[in-house]
């Protein structure tokens, strides 16, 4: 929030509930990511630099469940390939591209990874760009630095760098992302050969760092 | 009604005679009438250009009329001389578009009061000639000891290479003037006058916005011989009179030429050719069957602003364009391309982007901009920086090397739409279509805010087929739509179908393709839900199934 009103971004976010949902409690089956609820817990919908494209965090406050019955919908659907339950709590407005976390691949406090879910694609592709919610909001802030330093942005069209596959420089810094993929703890979402060659360039851009 | 004249060297009674004037002309019947102005409609106008800004524009334009026409005027002795100098007027900007000169042969008369001459000049030009839009006629005829000054109103609508902001600007820079003249001496000098002969000649100056790219000799005729020595003199002077008429020329907008009827003559005696401009008109170019006349309006409109941030300041002009770039400009770079062309270049036919950007309009534009964000960066500023150069100094500006990086960015571009798009290019254009589409229906953008990915943009011909359509802009407003996310994922499904039938599927295919597709889909475009009463299921069936006749091997 505070790199959108540094940068001039829009900004919009509204209440969240008068009872925030608590970490680990079962959303649409799956279990709460603890950072996602402390977001939740301050907001109940955020658009976060709309004007220039954006990520825009799905509703869950007291008046609209939008987060839980995304998921809903999301684990409805026949197609999707990935033997990993998804958590889609956010994606870009107007594209379909959501961000999601990985509940299978908690850590010990329950902090999940976070997924890119390019659904452009069939079936949809899954690359993972964070180690936890936390690293994704960081990584999502310095983007929207980059994009707006970029010699060739302008409000009109700011489409000249891409998230996150132009962020290779930045994901790899991610080194506990960087370890849960060369462990291969994300495979049974990259069955594919982009998804694998996506976690290999991550690697190699992690290991290039030490 | 005749015209009204105002004799310059009474400067304390002009006032008076000036309020005259205006009565007069407001009280004449048919003898003046008022310029049609253009198209009659309001104009845009940019929107750094606010009533300041037109009022110093104005007060510029007179001073460098005023300045101009003294030029023509000063060396002019013999009485009964008479020059007309034609203007378009419009919002205080003075456009030359025609000029003639008669009755040179008279007995020189005694020295003038110049001053008092440039004084009435002012007085004329504000008070009457920019107080309206239209065609005027400012007359000067020398008298023994002084100058009348007439001025009519003309009917006319605005031509082509009329300026419709004034320019706050005091003229061509020096080096541009003394090329005019050097580039008429050069091409008089090579005409073979012997003493005591007169010749009658045509030249034509291809003008080019504020440039003189070339001239031309279109008539020579003896009009009195003589067996004097023959040989060429120096056609300086000559060619400073020409030069003098021509400069104000170059204030106009466009391509163009002016054609200058010139009497020349190499008195007994004298060292030096003689010239005298006898007539100078402007003529248009025939319109190019490429450039629509919508094309070129809209052209028009935006080279009329660069030009004039250009030629009131030529490096914050440049960085002016050189910050919007092509994202903003695209228009005026597409233009820019087709009118000028690439052979010049040396470059190879490239007829797909001749036939993307005759399209004209926001599909030259559109497809200018989504081609480049395909270009790296560099490849991308060197492409602006180079069709800046040819746009606002000429084709000559650029040096060899330059022309030869322009030539290969033209070719590689030529090359790169017959491309698939990669992963990266995809999510560029992606993103650039959600740019453009919250712009062509923003009450949808604040849904798409709000909703985020659950409302995606569809690009109803797929992005990976981009390439069969080389001179299409896959991101035209015509090809995307909103769409609910659950329809998005069934178009996907569809298309995927399509993809694993024809791999190697054809443009015609694609057509066929999306036609069907769009034809059982259309009811969920640029909508946030389901129509009322339209089952997905049964579109999705149906689609499929008409797949299916025409593409037997579709699952």
């Amino acid at each position: 929030m505070a790199v959108c009103t540094r940068l001039g971004l829009s900004l919009k976010s509204s209440s969240p509930r008068k009872n925030p949902l608590e970490p680990g409690i079962l959303v649409a089956g799956l279990p709460f990511d603890p950072l996602l609820a402390a977001t939740y817990a301050r907001l109940g919908h955020a658009a976060f630099a709309a004007d220039i494209g954006g990520l825009v965090l799905n509703r869950l406050d007291d008046h609209e469940r939008t987060l839980e019955e995304r998921n809903r919908q999301w684990q409805a659907t026949e197609e999707h390939p990935f033997s990993m339950a998804l958590f889609l709590f956010g994606g870009e407005a107007g594209l379909a591209y959501h961000y999601a976390t990985v509940p299978q691949l908690a850590d010990a406090q329950g902090r999940q990874p976070v997924v890119f879910v390019d659904d452009y694609e069939v079936p949809p592709l899954a690359l993972p760009v964070a180690s936890d919610v936390d690293r994704f909001f960081e990584l999502y802030s310095r983007y929207l630095e980059e994009l707006v330093a970029h010699p060739a942005f302008s409000r009109d069209d700011p489409a000249v760098l891409a998230f996150p596959r132009q962020l290779l420089h930045l994901i790899a810094s991610d080194e506990r992302l960087v370890s849960l993929i060369r462990e291969g703890r994300f495979d049974p979402l990259m069955p594919g050969a982009e998804a694998q060659a996506w976690a290999h360039r991550v690697v190699s851009a992690g290991d290039a760092r030490r | 009604m005749g015209v009204p004249v105002i004799r310059s060297k009474r400067v304390v009674s002009l006032w008076r005679r000036a309020m005259a004037l205006v009565m007069a002309v407001a009280l004449a019947n048919g003898c003046a009438t008022v310029g049609t102005g253009g198209s009659g409609r309001p104009e845009d106008m940019p929107p750094d250009v606010d009533e300041e800004v037109l009022k110093e524009g104005a007060k510029a334009e007179v001073a460098r009329t005023v300045a101009q026409v003294w030029a023509v005027t000063r060396g002019v002795r013999e009485v009964g001389a008479r020059q007309s100098f034609s203007f378009w007027v419009e919002r205080g900007a003075l456009t030359l578009v025609g000029y003639m000169a008669s009755g040179r042969d008279g007995p020189a008369g005694h020295s003038v009061d110049d001053e008092a001459l440039r004084h009435t000049l002012s007085t004329v030009l504000e008070s009457f000639a920019q107080q309206h839009t239209g065609a005027v006629e400012v007359t000067l005829e020398r008298r023994e000891t002084g100058w009348n000054v007439g001025y009519l109103r003309l009917p006319g609508s605005r031509p082509p290479e009329a300026k419709t902001l004034p320019v706050r600007s005091e003229g061509l820079p020096p080096d541009a003037a003394n090329a005019v003249t050097e580039g008429l001496a050069h091409l008089l000098k090579a005409l073979p006058l012997s003493e005591g002969e007169e010749a009658r000649v045509e030249v034509v100056a291809h003008l080019e916005d504020g440039r003189a790219e070339a001239w031309e000799l279109e008539r020579f005729e003896l009009i009195r011989r003589s067996s004097g020595s023959s040989g060429w003199e120096p056609a300086a002077r000559a060619a400073d009179e020409a030069s003098a008429v021509v400069l104000p020329f170059m204030e106009g907008i466009g391509e163009r030429t002016v054609h200058l009827g010139l009497k020349l003559a190499r008195s007994r005696g004298a060292r030096w050719m003689s010239g005298r401009v006898e007539v100078a008109r402007v003529v248009q170019p025939p319109p190019s069957p490429e450039l629509n006349a919508e094309f070129v309006a809209e052209y028009r409109l935006m080279v009329e602003d660069i030009l004039r941030r250009w030629r009131e300041d030529t490096k914050e002009g440049a960085e002016w364009v050189a910050r919007r770039g092509v994202e903003e400009l695209a228009l005026w770079y597409a233009f820019g391309i087709l009118s000028k062309g690439v052979g010049w270049l040396g470059a190879r036919t490239l007829p797909t982007v001749k036939l993307a950007l005759s399209r004209g309009g926001e599909a030259a534009a559109g497809w200018l901009r989504t081609t480049l964000k395909r270009v790296p960066l560099e490849r991308r500023l060197a492409f602006e920086r180079l069709w800046m150069k040819v746009q606002l100094e000429g084709k000559r500006a650029l040096s060899q090397s330059e022309r030869a990086e322009l030539r290969e960015l033209m070719e590689g571009l030529e090359q790169l739409v017959k491309k698939p798009l990669t992963r990266d290019e995809k999510d560029l254009l992606r993103s650039s279509a959600r740019a453009y589409y919250k712009k062509l229906y923003p009450e949808l953008a604040k849904l798409m805010d709000e909703a985020g990915s659950a409302l995606p943009i569809h690009h109803r011909c797929p992005l990976e087929y981009a390439h069969l359509f080389p001179s299409l802009d896959i991101n035209a407003a015509n090809n995307l739509a909103m769409v609910p996310g659950h329809v998005h994922k069934r178009l996907n499904l569809l298309w995927d179908k399509f993809r694993q039938a024809r791999p190697h599927a054809t443009a015609r295919d694609v057509e066929e393709a999306a036609r069907i597709i769009d034809g059982h889909f259309e009811n969920w475009y640029h909508r946030a839900s389901d129509p009322i009463g339209q089952p997905l299921r049964s579109a999705e069936e149906a689609a499929l199934a008409a797949l299916r006749q025409l593409f037997p091997e579709l699952k």
